[in-house]
């Protein structure tokens, strides 16, 4: 499989702006600063990927869990991450479970009134296709 | 039927104005939606993109481990999110440096010292060619 190097590469312009944002006002970016940044974020992905992977498997699961990844934080000395990745973290979790709600079946099921009501209709209008 | 399919139309379009923009096709195929579904729209969190880097280019790399099988979502959401910490934490520092140079733009050189300097960052000797 001939993965290019490029692969590695996250896209610059997004990069650009979280280094942007990060600074004053005032300071410029010279590319080549730009470019190794950005190359020490492919390698930080991989290094903590490789990291969070033992932590998976030092407790026998095949699976990759979100706990690995900031046992692996710990484990590599970015304890100041950490904080603020949970707070960033619980907001996320947060934003699945609401989507995960049972109003998505019932837009599948293309209900026209309340759900519940004319639940057995539904039931035999798709069993009936 | 007919009046609760109005109801539907009527009752939504301020509300769902903002949010279904490019969806009028929808609304008038309130005859698929449920007014109950689209009533639980209006509470759906505005898609707050939480990360600004792509998750399936992270995605992308972990699996280039080949210890790493399986994934699960949040894993990667916080190896995306760890990573954007990390871009900016490499900014920073190497912004400390090139102040102590008394420079405003951040050069290669800024960043070879900030890693020659940190502990943390010694998974990277060598490793930006």
């Amino acid at each position: 499989m001939a993965e290019k190097i490029e692969d590695l590469n996250l896209p610059s312009a997004t990069v650009a702006r979280l280094i942007k944002e990060s600074l004053p006002e005032h300071v410029a970016v010279g590319k080549d600063a730009r470019a190794a940044i950005s190359r020490a974020a492919s390698v930080f992905v991989m290094f903590l990927t490789s990291r969070a992977s033992q932590e998976a498997q030092h407790e026998t699961r095949k699976t990759l869990l979100g706990q690995d990844v900031i046992k692996a934080l710990e484990e590599l000395e970015f304890d100041e991450f950490i904080e603020p990745l949970n707070v960033v973290y619980k907001d996320f979790k947060e934003g699945k479970s609401r989507k995960s709600t049972p109003r998505k079946k019932a837009v599948q099921n293309g209900t026209e009134d309340g759900d519940e009501e004319h639940e057995d209709e539904v039931m035999d209008e798709e069993t009936g296709e | 039927m007919e009046d609760s399919l109005d109801l539907v139309v009527d009752d939504l379009e301020s509300p769902i104005q903002d949010t279904l923009d490019n969806s009028e096709g929808v609304v008038q195929q309130s005859a698929l939606v449920s007014h109950e579904a689209l009533k639980n729209t209006e509470n759906l969190p505005k898609p707050t993109k939480h990360v600004k880097l792509p998750i399936s280019k992270i995605k992308h790399i972990m699996k280039m481990d080949p210890d790493v099988t399986i994934i699960q979502q949040d894993a990667v959401f916080l190896v995306c999110k760890a990573t954007e910490m990390f871009i900016e934490y490499m900014a920073r520092e190497s912004n400390k440096q090139m102040a102590n140079n008394k420079r405003k733009t951040l050069t290669r050189r800024d960043v070879d010292v900030t890693i020659e300097s940190k502990p943390q960052l010694c998974f990277l000797d060598g490793a930006l060619e």
